[in-house]
């Protein structure tokens, strides 16, 4: 079997341009913010990555 | 993460290791553009793959690119939005596959907050969106949505891939 190609992203238009709108604007006041304790697991789990990284 | 695993950037003369992300179609889909295609994309600048793997076999990988979410330019005036860009830049990961054995670990997971992170705190060019290119499988999507992704158009309901994105911008103001 092929993979299947890497889907472009295409531009919005109608209500997903709406949706999308909205919750970047949402995002921006900062309504969708992750609490601290998401945040916290977050950064660790970054971290543990981090210590295995072979790349600049 | 054990640290004699190691996450690499795939290089054109790097052997790769089994991979195998299971008998569904997304999984035979994944191990076969790691396997056939991976190389093919960083050949011609398409897309970057990077490698999780321990001594004798892949654990996980993804590819990323460039990417932009464009809105219409007929927007609804009734939606505050004080900037009124139309173009956002992105970055794609357009596979991520995890092998089999370490599916269900939270793998998938640490390296997603891993790359969240990254694009947020050592970016060398603006990016305020995560966007994914997810198979249309349930615990595909559940996998996703459990990792802060939100569906971006309702029109690819039915296709094989659905477009999903994260707003990096609910990391920085936290």
């Amino acid at each position: 079997m092929m993979a299947l190609p890497i889907k472009d992203t295409p531009v919005l238009t109608g209500k997903d341009a709406d949706r999308f709108w909205k919750r970047a604007a949402e995002c921006e006041a900062g309504l969708h913010k992750i609490s601290d304790e998401e945040r916290k697991k977050m950064i660790k789990n970054a971290a543990e990555i981090e210590k295995i990284v072979k790349f600049k | 993460m054990s640290n004699s695993n190691n996450l690499l950037r795939l290089e054109l003369n790097h052997e790769l290791k089994p991979f195998d992300c299971g008998d569904t179609k997304a999984g035979k889909d994944l191990t076969d553009f790691f396997i056939n295609q991976s190389k093919d994309h960083l050949k011609q600048l398409l897309a970057v793959t990077y490698v999780l793997e321990s001594e004798d076999k892949t654990i996980a990988y993804y590819s990323v690119l460039n990417d932009k979410i464009n809105r219409s330019k007929k927007m609804n005036k009734l939606i505050p939005n004080a900037k009124h860009y139309f173009t956002y830049p992105a970055v794609k990961i357009g596979r991520f596959g995890v092998y089999k054995d370490y599916q269900g670990k939270d793998i998938g997971t640490q390296l997603f907050d891993y790359i969240k992170v990254l694009f947020t705190t050592n970016n060398r060019t603006g990016c305020r969106f995560i966007t994914v290119d997810a198979y249309n499988e349930p615990s595909v999507i559940k996998f996703y949505e459990k990792n802060g992704f939100t569906f971006l158009s309702l029109k690819d309901e039915t296709e094989e891939t659905r477009l999903m994105y994260f707003d990096l911008m609910s990391i920085v103001l936290s």
